[in-house]
């Protein structure tokens, strides 16, 4: 049983993996977090629900409706609410981003009602059993989809010219710009992929628990930044380190003691971490922590 | 007074005092995002005095708002000294854990509410207001007051002249916390019913949407605030269905506009279509402008 609880929590680690680093690729860029994020995935699930269950869509289109949502949301709120607003203001960017959720969750519930959303299951009859463990199709599907993005957005940040300049502007702004990076356009295709990233994660959780809705935009951003600031603002890795360990506690909180405290242990866990090591686990300079 | 223009009354005066509240931390520029744990903390403090030990409302009101200072300091002293991107995420967590708490404490009704509560007046907010305006009168013409503004426009700066930021903050956000806590009590007694759920995020962002939208630079800017977000939907009925989009779009439009608030001076800085332009792939060589 503890060994099935175990992998089930990883598996919960993998789509909160997805969604730290949507988040922390926005705090690289611009050292600013976007608080939208959680309504985005939760739109693009939405969506991507929708045409599952109402259109009989398959599930990859479907996946890449969600990706396209994400994006298109990722963009809209960057111009919202970082590229119009004076850099002067640090709360601003917080707080617009924080109107564009509350606007997208209203939008939603006003214009495709407030009903939970059915997530059909995509891969019915297959099942793997290794002794007492058991994975269901749908579980294979979460964590192919998942290590296949994080695998792409490694090589696209590290082998390519517009993910090298990715990492340049996370790393120096001011300096990309002086060696001729379009510092501007670089940021926004980094809201667009964070948004895509965001995406998938919405959709994925949707599929891993059959239902979506529309008031779970505040929660899921909640969860990421518990994630992001247990693994380090900003550390890539060790966001998806915090969150296959979140997803394991949070699954055996669950299982050995009670939903209620589910939240509980994690926020208790973050605090903690934050009095002894305000830079998180897994970081050992401060880096993007010293500049946000 | 009719009763229904004395609770119209009550409820303008709680909306000024959380806003005065909440400008206080603000003054330094510190923004909690989960004021409404405060309110709440206050809420339960006073109302399990007077419902369950039969304690006087106004005695009542002073241990909710010490609470509220101690819950606030505490918070203050975990957050403040990081940047404010963690006190967004402490204090965004902070609100959950106190509600989360409250939802599983069955002493105090647990997620369905703590009721039973009555007695606040407009006499006693408008004392409670009363103290409050005097108080930050005398803050804005001290020393500590000019403390709080240098720590808001330059934190960096007014280290460099000595000043103890952190200590200086986190007894701001202590203040803050009290009368929020204060403001909590007295609405608990005026909604005769308190659930956890009335202190979540919703309540948070009201509370910051009060003060953003007066500005921080005068404590009057967060009265004007609260007073006009408390009557526009008492006066315009259609609102109260689209509150949330209005208010999602409000924070968007005045941070693009008039980031530092409806009253105050601030750099000017118009609606720059331009950076539209250098969006498009087309031009060569860096753009950073900002």
């Amino acid at each position: 049983m503890l060994i099935q609880q175990l992998v089930n929590g990883l598996l919960l680690g993998t789509t909160f993996a997805l969604i730290a680093l949507s988040f922390n690729l926005v705090v690289g860029a611009l050292d600013r977090l976007n608080f939208a994020l959680g309504e985005t995935a939760m739109v693009s699930a939405i969506c991507g629900a929708l045409l599952m269950a109402q259109l009989d869509i398959a599930f990859p289109l479907a996946l890449l409706a969600a990706l396209a949502v994400g994006a298109l949301v990722a963009a809209i709120t960057f111009l919202l609410s970082f590229r119009f607003v004076s850099a002067e203001y640090h709360t601003a960017p917080i707080l617009s981003s924080l109107g564009v959720g509350l606007v997208l969750t209203s939008l939603v519930t006003r214009v495709l009602g407030s009903d939970q959303r059915r997530v059909p299951t995509v891969l019915d009859d297959v099942r793997i059993e290794i002794g007492p463990l058991r994975i269901v199709g749908d579980q294979l599907i979460i964590l192919s989809v998942a290590a296949v993005m994080t695998v792409l957005l490694y090589v696209f940040l590290n082998r390519t010219a517009w993910g090298t300049a990715i990492r340049g502007v996370s790393d120096d702004a001011d300096m990309s710009a002086l060696l001729g990076v379009p510092v501007q356009r670089v940021i926004l295709l980094t809201f667009v992929i964070s948004g895509m990233l965001a995406g998938a994660s919405g959709l994925l959780t949707g599929l891993s628990f059959h239902t979506v809705s529309p008031f779970t935009g505040f929660e899921t951003t909640l969860t990421a930044l518990m994630v992001i600031v247990l693994g380090g603002l900003g550390n890539i890795t060790g966001g998806v380190l915090a969150a296959l360990m979140i997803g394991v506690i949070e699954t055996l909180t669950v299982a050995y003691l009670s939903a209620t405290y589910r939240d509980l242990i994690v926020f208790l866990l973050v605090g903690i971490t934050l009095l002894a090591r305000p830079q998180g686990l897994f970081t050992r300079d401060t880096g993007v922590v010293g500049r946000v | 007074m009719s009763a229904y223009t004395e609770a119209v009354t009550i409820k303008l005066g709680i909306a000024i005092l959380l806003a005065l509240g909440y400008w206080i931390t603000a003054a330094t520029g510190k923004f909690s995002f989960g004021h409404a744990a405060f309110m709440g903390i206050g809420a339960y403090a006073a109302s399990i005095l007077t419902v369950k030990f039969d304690w006087s409302l106004e005695t009542s009101i002073l241990i909710a708002g010490l609470a509220g200072a101690i819950a606030g300091a505490f918070v203050g002293w975990i957050s403040l000294r990081l940047s404010i991107l963690y006190l967004a995420i402490i204090t965004f967590a902070f609100a959950e854990i106190v509600k989360i708490l409250l939802e599983s404490w069955d002493y105090v009704g647990g997620a369905s509410g703590l009721f039973g509560m009555r007695g606040t007046t407009v006499p006693l907010v408008a004392v409670c207001i009363g103290i409050v305006i005097v108080y930050l009168f005398l803050l804005t013409r001290s020393r500590k007051g000019l403390s709080y503004e240098a720590i808001r426009e330059d934190e960096q700066a007014a280290r460099a002249c000595g000043l103890g930021v952190t200590r200086i903050s986190v007894e701001a956000f202590a203040v803050s916390a009290a009368i929020t806590g204060v403001a909590g009590a007295l609405s608990a007694h005026e909604t005769l019913i308190i659930t956890p759920s009335q202190f979540g995020a919703a309540q948070s962002l009201l509370i910051i949407l009060f003060v953003v939208l007066g500005g921080v630079q005068y404590f009057w800017g967060a009265i004007v605030g609260a007073v006009v977000l408390t009557m526009l939907p008492i006066w315009f009925d259609f609102l109260e269905e689209y509150y949330q989009i209005t208010y999602g779009l409000l924070f968007v439009v005045l941070m693009i506009l008039r980031p530092q608030g409806i009253i105050g001076r601030g750099t000017a800085r118009r609606f720059d279509l331009d950076a539209l332009k250098r969006l498009v792939p087309g031009r060569t060589g860096g753009d950073r402008d900002d």
